[in-house]
């Protein structure tokens, strides 16, 4: 009996820490992806890049 | 620090109420792991794919053998084309989640997950370093599929 008291009392303050630590996270709701990532720059240097060696590659 | 408090909220949160908010978190934090190997990434590529053009050039070589020696860069471009591509879905999946369908959030997730394993191995593959951010998001989104399943399997 005391060692589930124990446990739970743990397992509450882990809680209420890990509320806390959340807790400015919580009042701002997530980003969206859209917001985070919003170009996949990697690709747009591929697109440029293909695009100037098939010109610069192309048979005369 | 993030990820632990995104896996102790998994652990002592399990699907409840906030199970929607871990998930957005975890989907925005993988996403900010994306754009900072897209940061590390493109500029490398740009660097490469100069050099290879240059070397095919000055080889007398054709368009093929440029893209044979940018294979392995056009790999990692790939596989982190197919991350930001299953982050969006993930991003939808969400949206449903929060309209009352939470059916393909499990799959959009796996999809997420997987992405992310073949980026690690592309950006390897080309030597460029992986992003801790990328690697934490690995774990941190295995492990909600992971608990996921063991919740599906009880």
């Amino acid at each position: 009996m005391k060692t589930a008291g124990l446990i739970l009392e743990m397992i509450a303050r882990l809680a209420s820490v890990a509320a806390g630590a959340l807790g400015g996270r919580e009042k701002e709701p997530a980003k969206r992806v859209e917001e985070v990532w919003t170009q996949n720059r990697t690709a747009l240097a591929k697109a440029e890049a293909d695009d100037a060696a098939a010109k610069a590659l192309e048979p005369n | 620090m993030k990820t632990a408090l995104l896996c102790a909220s998994l652990t002592l949160f399990g699907c409840g109420a906030s199970a929607l908010e871990t998930a957005r978190l975890t989907v925005q934090y993988t996403a900010e792991a994306g754009n900072a190997a897209d940061e590390t990434l493109s500029p490398r590529y740009v660097s490469a794919a100069r050099d290879a053009l240059a070397e095919t050039l000055e080889a007398g070589e054709d368009l093929e053998a440029y893209h044979e020696r940018m294979q392995t860069w056009d790999g990692a471009a790939h596989s982190l084309q197919a991350l930001f591509s299953a982050l969006h879905v993930a991003q939808r999946a969400l949206d449903a989640w929060e309209a009352g369908d939470d059916s393909h959030w499990l799959g959009a997730a796996g999809c997420v997950v997987s992405a992310l394993g073949e980026l690690a191995d592309g950006l390897t593959a080309v030597g460029v370093p992986i992003p801790d951010a990328l690697t934490k998001a690995l774990e941190t989104l295995t492990g909600f599929t992971s608990a996921a399943c063991e919740g599906a399997r009880r």
